[in-house]
This record gives structure tokens, C-alpha cells and sequence, in this order.
């Protein structure tokens, strides 16, 4: 893990997926965004230097402004060479079947996570 | 036969003409002067020897010879100028024989009796001609009468007999010329006789050289006979003939010449044809009559009976039919054959009819031998009369016709009892249709009973007329006319000229009626007008009625504006139903949402502090641990809410399920359940086809089932397990899951599957999980059932369809 972003709304959420990353696979750089807005912005300044884009993104679904999947929506639109290197994980405290098949219908989407997070549910990435 | 005859004559004949030719020198002196007919005739007179007599017109004798006076015993004074006649023992006779000299010429053997006044009876043959004249009026007639009785010939006499032969006559010389003819040679050749006389004999013939023949052969022979030729006429005509002819000689005995006599044949042979024809033809005719008389006996029972009706004669048919034989019937009776059937008047009119001479037909009953039988005889009777016209006999001509009397009989008995079924037939026929027009009024009653009080408007519209001739209770109340007025309306006044769709009434209510007349039933929404202008709303149905009156259609109309507000109404509430059950699933979908994210973080949280704490620090361990216990059950908890409001409100989702890979991902997601490694797992799975259901529900179903299993299992025993057996069909999938858990008391057994019961004090569930099972279940249409056994374990059986079939 080179560079993990974390897009969700509540902050306790945050701290606990800070923790539980950092204790278990020490990432080189940890950056946190409390909105898909925000994080967009950012993944949209960092999509032409690939070095730094995030190559693992933990996203919630229920966030204001713009929910989990629309911001999957505008990640596909980025370019294939960048969403090719890049995992997305969905973060979310629902285990609706609904929700989770929506999730899989974007190929970068690799893991659905039932919130709380834990050591193990990261054991295989 | 015939022909015999004809040559006896001929030969007698010829005989007549030998007697002819002994006078024949006579007759030349005769005619050897002409210049004074009446000295001529005195001195024939008066020579001869046979009494002679000439006679006038009127009658009257003119001059008599000796012979006549001797005949007669009167002078020859006294006798001329006496009437002729008187002198015959027939005067009548005498009369009618000069007369017809008169008429005719001549008259050859006209027999007479010559009375004597002293009574002795001469038999004479008169031969009589008529003397002319030099411009041929007839003056007299010499009469030659030629007595048998005396056997004396006269020479004189054959002169006459020349003359008076009808047969052309002539002399010929030893050279063949023609000595003396009579007039009949003359008619014959056409040629006078100066013009005959020193001619040729063989030159008047078509055959001259056999002529020649015949004469030489005269002189030869002395006699010819029959010998035929064919005279010439100098006109042309031909005249066949047949000569007789024999020489004479003078008183020395040479011969001087032949007298010929031609018979003129031409008729004879005519004459002789016909009658072998007509010979022939009586033949045939009596060889015909033979045969129709054998037809006729072979045909007809015959019988004859005399004028008195005695039978004569009876053919063999009639023995044959009667049972009689010949013997017996002869001379009897024709009465006595009469059958008893008869009517008396019958044989009296039959009797009265050929007494008169008439025929008589008709039907007679017959009596057989031996009086017991009859039979019945198409009969015919004709009386035979004699020349008189007197009746000698009847003949009758009868047909058996028993067969056809009977057969007419047993025909008029069948028709009679034809007749008599026929009437039975007509009074069933008569009170069939009484009965039946009963049964028609009555439901004619029934259906007009219908017709007035249903609660739908029934009109009656008439095709020819275009009008409603029919309205009921109903229609009048929805429309607000009174019936008067409603039955003079046609097709239009009753709709608005607009129909909502935006066609016009008129056009579309005379297709429909077009479409009902095919036999097609309609049936449509149609805008109506009361009385009063409003807008009726209904439901407008128009069909032929059953008795197919082509001229007739039923419309019924219900109105449906009251249904149409409902309706409306309904669709309304059903739109704000769906509305609010979006909204409800999204607040639910947010609220447990909301409600599980802080749930969640608390349970993070309380992971990290776990994590944290000393392992010595067993109290605050445990406090810890109570309280992941009581998010873990809200977090439960919401999830069976949301499970609950899912399957209540989501529709069937049909998709394939592998049941293997279902149960599996059932495991993994309760792997992390408290006790779940302590129970072990047996899966058996038989599907070898699709299997199409919701999965989400069957998803529900397991996690509720199996999650059970685990919360309720008996950590006492040692092999606590859960087994699950599946069997899939294309009908459907039998499920059954069985555990030796704890068990469910027998008393609860009807209540576990209710809402938030909870069927044991250690139950830390919702109350939810068999409730959702079951609804999830019933979803799918399949069925659930438990068997449980207190400290046993509990065995759940379930099936679903599989939905293989519907999802096409």
C-alpha cells in the first residue's frame, strides 16, 4: 500500500479506519477526505502524476452531497490506466444485498466491508 | 287351292267356245251383207232353228220364226206386237234381261222359261244383242233363245254368240289372214274390222313370231289352248291375252280356217295377284288370329256361354282358376259361378247391358270349386250376334286381378291405419304445440319479469325501424323519460352527438350494431344524456337475441359513473399507496441506516478499547464485552426490521439460485456469530437443473433458519449439528433443516412462527426471525412446517416452487 484514501462522512468512522489501516499494513501516505466531492478534487490533481495516486480507496456509501455511488460513477470516468492500478473497497455499515450488488457492478470495486472495520476483514488485501 | 279353281273355270270356259265354233259359218253369212239389216234379220229369224224373236224398245215383239211359235203354241200374227214378256213363266225376268240389252248392248245365256199356252215349259238361255241403225241408234233386239230342251243348234246362232262374246273373237285363214273378227277385236287392236279383215293375224302382236307358232300349231293340232300373247293397240296400249283356238272344216271335212278367241287376261292376272294376295293375307291373318287366341287363353280366363248363359265353351285358365274341370262346367249355369260377395243389382245391370247387345265391363267376384273360395275377375262380356242381329252367344274375357283387390284392400287398411296414426300424430302434435306455447308464455312471462326488473337498463331496439320498442323499469329510472317517450327514440337522442374518445355516436353506435348482426358481442363504455341533459356514464353491451330475430338487438346499459368515481377514487389512493410506500422504503432504507451507522462505529470503537486493554483487566473485559453484546443485538434488531419491511414490500425477484453456493454464503456471513464454531454444518444438496426463485428471500429464509440453529443449540451435547438437505425438482425444492438443539415445547408450537413471539427464555432475538421466515415462504409460495422436541432439537420442512416455468 503506497497511498490509501479515505472518503466518509463521520468522523469516529475515520478515526477507527485510520487505526485499524495504520496498525495493520502501515501505508506510505494516508489521506482522508469527508466528502466524494473533496476526494474527487483530489484524485482529479493527482490522475496525471500516477506515482502519487491512490492505489487503495475506502469509500462509505451513505455521505451527504454525493453518496458512495455516484462518486463510483465518476471514478469510471477516469482513465483506465489509473483505475486500472487503483482497488477500491466499499466501507459501509449496510449489508443490503441491494447495496452490494449495485457496488460490484464497477470492475474496480474489489470488496464490499460491513462496518466496524476490523484487523481481519483487511487480512486479504 | 285358289288356283285350281281358277283353272276349272278357265277349262269350262274353253268349253263354251268349242260349242261357239259350230256356228261360226253361220254367223259369217250373218254379217256377209249390211245393206238391209232388217231382211237380214227376217231371214236369220227365220232360218234358224231355235226360237227367235226380235223385239222394239217399248217391248213389243216385232217378228218371230217357227220355232217361236211352236214354243210358244201362238202364230206368229198373234204374237207380234204382243209384250215379249208375257211369254216367260218370270215376265219380270224377261223384262229386266231386254232391258239390259238396251243399256249394255248385249246379253249373253239370260236363262228363261218359255210358257206354251197349253202349259208345256221351255228352258231357255237367251242370247241377246242390240241391231242399230246406220247413224247407231238402236232399232231392236234380236233375241235368240236356244232351247235345251230341242238340243237343236242353230248356224245362225253362233254369229250372234260371236257377236255378243266379250272376248275379241276372230277368224283366221290357212294362211294366216284374218277372215272375220268381232267388235271386241276391234276395241282390243283399235283397227275396224274392214281394216282387219285379209290382215295379217300375227301383226297385232308385240311377239308376231310366236303368233305365227301358235296358228301353225292350230293347224297342226287342230286345237290351242291358253296360249298367251300380247295384243298391240294401235295406240300403244297392251292388252295380254291367252288364246283358245281350234280349226273348223267345211261339210267335206277339209279344214278352212281357225276362230281364235283371245281372253283378255290383263284384269284376270291383275285380279289373280290380288286374290293371292288377299289369300296370303287371310293366311296370315288366321295364323295371327291363332296365335292372340293362344295368347289370349294363355292370358285371360275365356269362357263362352250361349243366349241363355249356359256355359258352351270354358278355356284351360279358367279350369285352371276355378278349381273346375271342363266337364262340370259345360252346360251349366253362369249363375251358378257367381260369387256371394256380389250385389243382385250388380248382375241384373250386367244381365240387362248384353241382352241389349252392349258390352259390359267390370270387377265380378268369382266362385271356386267347392263354393269356399273366390276370386276376383276383371271381366268383359260381349254378345256375338248372328246376321239378323239376334244374340247367339256371349263371350266373356275375364282377368284374375284377386291379387290386386287384395293388395288394394290390405293398401286401403294400411292407409286407413296411417290415417288414424296420422290423427294420433296431429293430437300429440296439437297438444305438444299447447304445451309448448305454454311453456313459451311462461317463460316469455319469466323473461319479461327479467326483462322489467333487472336492475341494468334493457331496451329493445327494432333494426327495420330504427326505434326502441322495448324498454324496462331501469332504463326509464336512469334516463328520466317516460316509456312513451323513450319508444319513439331512434339511435341518436339518447347519446351526446360526441363520444368522450372523440368519435361520433351515430357512426360508431351503427358500427357496433353492424358487428352484433355478424354474431359478434359488444360490449364498450358509452356516453349517455338523460331527460334532463346530464352526462351518463355506461357500460353499454348490445346483443342478437337467442332466438336469432334478425330484426331485433338487446342493449343493456349499467351505469357506471358511480363505479368510474370509485374508480378513479381507487387508482388515486392506489398511486399515493405506491407513493408512500417509496417513501416508506427509503425512510426505512435511511432510518436503518442512520440507526446502524453510529451502532457500528460504537462497535469499532469498542474494538479498538478491547484491543487496548490489559488482559489482567478481566472486569473491564467483561463490562466491554456486555456492552457489544447490547449494540450486536440493536444492530440485530434493526436488520429483522429491515428484513421484515424488505420482504413485505419487495416484489418476487426470479433468478437462478444455487442452493450450494446460497448456503454457503449464509455460513460466511454467520461465521462470526457467537457459538457458530461450535455446531457443525452438514449440507446435502441434489440439484441437477435450474432452480428459479427470489434469492434474496431464500437467502432470508436460511440465515433466519440456521442462525436459530446456532443461537438455540445445545451446548450439553457434544455433536451439536445443524443438517440441511436439499432436493431440487423442476416442480419444486424440498428443503429440510434439522438440529438437536435445545427444542421448542409442543405447547408453543402453534404460536412460533407469530410475530415477536419468542418461544424460549433464552431467546436475545426479536421475535422476528420464524415470523420473517415464514412471510418470506408464503412470498414464494411454498410452505413451512416444524417439528421440535423439546431438549431433542427441531426439524423445519420446507418447499418451494421452482418458478422455471412462470419466468418466461
Amino acid at each position: 500500500m503506497n497511498h490509501v484514501l479515505l472518503i466518509d462522512d463521520s468522523e469516529i468512522d475515520i478515526y477507527i479506519a485510520k487505526h485499524i489501516i495504520t496498525k495493520n499494513k502501515t501505508p506510505q501516505k494516508l489521506s482522508v477526505k469527508s466528502s466524494a466531492i473533496e476526494a474527487l478534487e483530489l484524485l482529479g490533481a493527482l490522475k496525471h502524476r500516477k506515482e502519487e495516486f491512490p492505489d487503495y480507496i475506502f469509500v462509505d456509501i451513505q455521505m451527504p452531497e454525493m453518496n458512495g455511488f455516484e462518486f463510483l460513477e465518476e471514478f469510471s470516468k477516469f482513465p483506465k490506466a489509473i483505475i486500472d492500478n487503483c482497488k477500491v473497497i466499499m466501507l459501509s455499515s449496510s449489508d443490503y444485498q441491494k447495496d452490494i450488488d449495485h457496488s460490484f457492478q464497477f470492475p474496480f470495486v474489489k470488496k464490499f466491508i460491513t462496518k466496524p472495520l476490523s484487523m481481519d476483514l483487511l487480512e486479504d488485501l | 287351292m285358289f288356283q285350281d279353281k281358277i283353272r276349272l273355270k278357265r277349262l269350262k270356259e274353253v268349253g263354251v267356245f268349242k260349242k261357239r265354233l259350230s256356228t261360226s259359218k253361220l254367223a259369217s253369212q250373218l254379217r256377209s251383207t249390211e245393206i238391209d239389216k232388217k231382211q237380214e234379220l227376217n231371214a236369220c229369224i227365220h232360218t234358224y232353228f231355235d226360237p227367235q224373236v226380235t223385239i222394239s224398245p217399248e217391248g213389243k215383239i216385232t217378228d218371230v220364226n217357227e220355232a217361236f211359235e211352236k214354243v210358244t203354241g201362238v202364230t206368229q200374227e198373234a204374237l207380234i206386237g204382243t209384250d215379249f214378256s208375257n211369254y216367260f213363266t218370270e215376265p219380270e225376268k224377261a223384262r229386266v234381261g231386254y232391258k239390259k240389252v238396251f243399256e249394255e248392248g248385249l246379253v249373253s245365256y239370260y236363262p228363261l222359261t218359255i210358257r206354251h199356252k197349253k202349259g208345256k215349259l221351255t228352258d231357255v238361255l237367251y242370247n241377246t244383242s242390240a241391231y242399230k241403225d246406220d247413224r247407231g241408234n238402236v232399232l231392236g233386239v234380236l233375241t235368240v233363245d236356244r232351247d235345251f230342251t230341242s238340243q237343236k243348234q242353230a248356224s245362225q246362232y253362233a254369229r250372234s254368240l260371236i257377236e255378243a262374246s266379250l272376248d275379241p273373237l276372230v277368224t283366221i285363214s290357212p294362211e294366216g289372214k284374218i277372215t272375220d273378227v268381232n267388235e271386241a277385236s276391234e276395241k282390243v287392236t283399235g283397227v275396224s274390222r274392214d281394216g282387219l279383215i285379209g290382215t295379217d293375224f300375227f301383226s297385232y302382236f308385240t311377239e308376231p313370231e310366236k303368233a305365227i307358232v301358235g296358228s301353225k300349231k292350230v293347224f297342226e293340232e287342230g286345237l290351242v289352248t291358253n296360249y298367251p300373247l300380247t295384243i298391240r293397240h294401235k295406240n300403244g296400249k297392251l292388252t295380254d291375252v291367252q288364246y283358245n283356238a281350234s280349226v273348223y272344216k267345211d261339210d267335206k271335212g277339209n279344214v278352212v280356217g281357225v276362230l281364235a278367241a283371245a281372253r283378255d287376261v290383263t284384269e284376270l292376272n291383275i285380279q289373280n295377284n290380288e286374290r293371292e294376295k288377299r289369300a296370303i293375307e287371310i293366311a296370315n291373318l288366321k295364323v295371327e288370329l291363332e296365335q292372340q287366341i293362344g295368347c289370349l287363353n294363355e292370358a285371360a280366363i275365356v269362357s263362352e256361354a250361349d243366349a241363355d248363359g249356359n256355359i258352351i265353351f270354358v278355356n284351360d285358365k279358367f279350369c285352371e282358376i276355378s278349381g273346375y274341370k271342363r266337364e262340370e262346367l259345360l252346360g251349366v249355369s253362369q249363375k251358378t259361378l257367381r260369387g256371394s260377395k256380389h250385389p243382385d243389382s250388380l248382375s241384373i245391370s250386367l244381365w240387362e247391358t248384353i241382352q241389349s247387345g252392349k258390352l259390359w265391363k267390370g270387377k265380378l267376384v268369382r266362385k271356386k270349386r267347392g263354393g269356399e273360395e273366390f276370386y276376383w275377375a276383371d271381366t268383359t262380356i260381349m254378345p256375338f250376334k248372328d246376321l239378323n242381329g239376334k244374340i247367339v252367344k256371349y263371350v266373356c274375357i275375364q282377368f284374375d286381378i284377386t291379387d290386386q283387390v287384395e293388395r288394394k284392400e290390405a293398401l286401403t287398411k294400411h292407409a286407413e291405419e296411417l290415417r288414424i296414426s296420422e290423427e294420433d300424430l296431429q293430437n300429440i302434435n296439437a297438444e305438444l304445440e299447447v304445451k309448448s306455447a305454454k311453456d313459451l308464455i311462461e317463460s316469455e312471462n319469466r323473461f319479461r319479469s327479467l326483462f322489467e326488473n333487472a336492475p341494468q337498463c334493457m331496451l329493445v331496439f327494432d333494426l327495420k325501424s330504427k326505434k326502441i320498442i322495448k324498454a324496462n323499469k331501469s332504463a326509464l329510472a336512469l334516463f328520466k323519460y317516460s316509456i312513451e317517450d323513450l319508444l319513439k327514440m331512434g339511435r341518436k337522442e339518447l347519446s351526446p352527438k360526441w363520444q368522450p374518445d372523440g368519435g361520433a355516436s351515430i357512426k360508431k353506435i351503427t358500427a357496433d350494431i353492424g358487428m352484433v348482426r355478424k354474431g359478434e358481442k359488444v360490449s364498450q363504455e358509452w356516453l349517455f344524456n338523460d331527460a334532463a341533459g346530464n352526462d351518463i356514464l355506461a357500460e353499454l353491451s348490445i346483443m342478437l337475441p337467442s332466438d336469432a330475430n334478425p330484426s331485433q338487438v338487446y342493449v343493456s346499459i349499467v351505469d357506471v359513473t358511480e363505479k368510474n368515481i370509485i374508480k378513479d377514487k381507487l387508482k388515486r389512493q392506489l398511486e399515493e399507496l405506491k407513493k408512500s410506500n417509496d417513501e416508506l422504503d427509503h425512510f426505512v432504507y435511511s432510518v436503518s441506516h442512520d440507526l446502524r451507522s453510529p451502532l457500528k462505529s460504537l462497535l469499532g470503537l469498542s474494538n479498538m478499547i478491547v484491543d487496548d486493554i490489559s488482559p489482567d483487566n478481566s472486569l473491564q473485559l467483561e463490562q466491554m464485552g456486555m456492552m457489544q453484546s447490547s449494540i450486536l443485538k440493536l444492530d440485530n434488531f434493526i436488520e429483522d426490521i429491515l428484513d421484515y419491511s424488505r420482504n413485505a414490500r419487495e416484489e418476487v425477484k426470479k433468478k437462478a439460485i444455487d442452493f450450494k453456493q446460497t448456503i454457503g454464503e449464509v455460513r460466511d456471513n454467520l461465521a462470526h456469530m457467537d457459538g457458530a464454531d461450535k455446531i457443525e454444518l452438514k449440507v446435502e444438496i441434489d440439484q441437477k437443473m435450474e432452480f428459479i426463485s427470489d434469492m434474496a428471500r431464500v437467502n432470508m429464509v436460511f440465515s433466519n433458519l440456521i442462525s436459530n440453529a446456532i443461537k438455540y443449540r445445545d451446548d450439553s451435547k457434544e455433536n451439536a449439528y445443524i443438517a440441511i438437505n436439499v432436493k431440487c425438482s423442476d416442480e419444486f425444492t424440498a428443503i429440510s433443516i434439522e438440529d438437536n438443539g435445545i427444542g421448542i415445547d409442543a405447547k408453543y408450537e402453534d404460536r412460533i412462527f407469530d410475530m415477536f413471539y419468542r418461544g424460549t427464555k433464552k431467546s436475545s432475538g426479536s421475535g422476528l426471525g420464524l415470523y420473517i421466515a415464514k412471510e418470506a415462504i408464503e412470498k414464494l409460495n411454498g410452505t413451512i412446517e416444524m417439528e421440535s422436541e423439546l431438549t431433542k432439537g427441531t426439524k423445519f420442512t420446507i418447499t418451494i416452487p421452482n418458478q422455471i416455468g412462470s419466468l418466461n
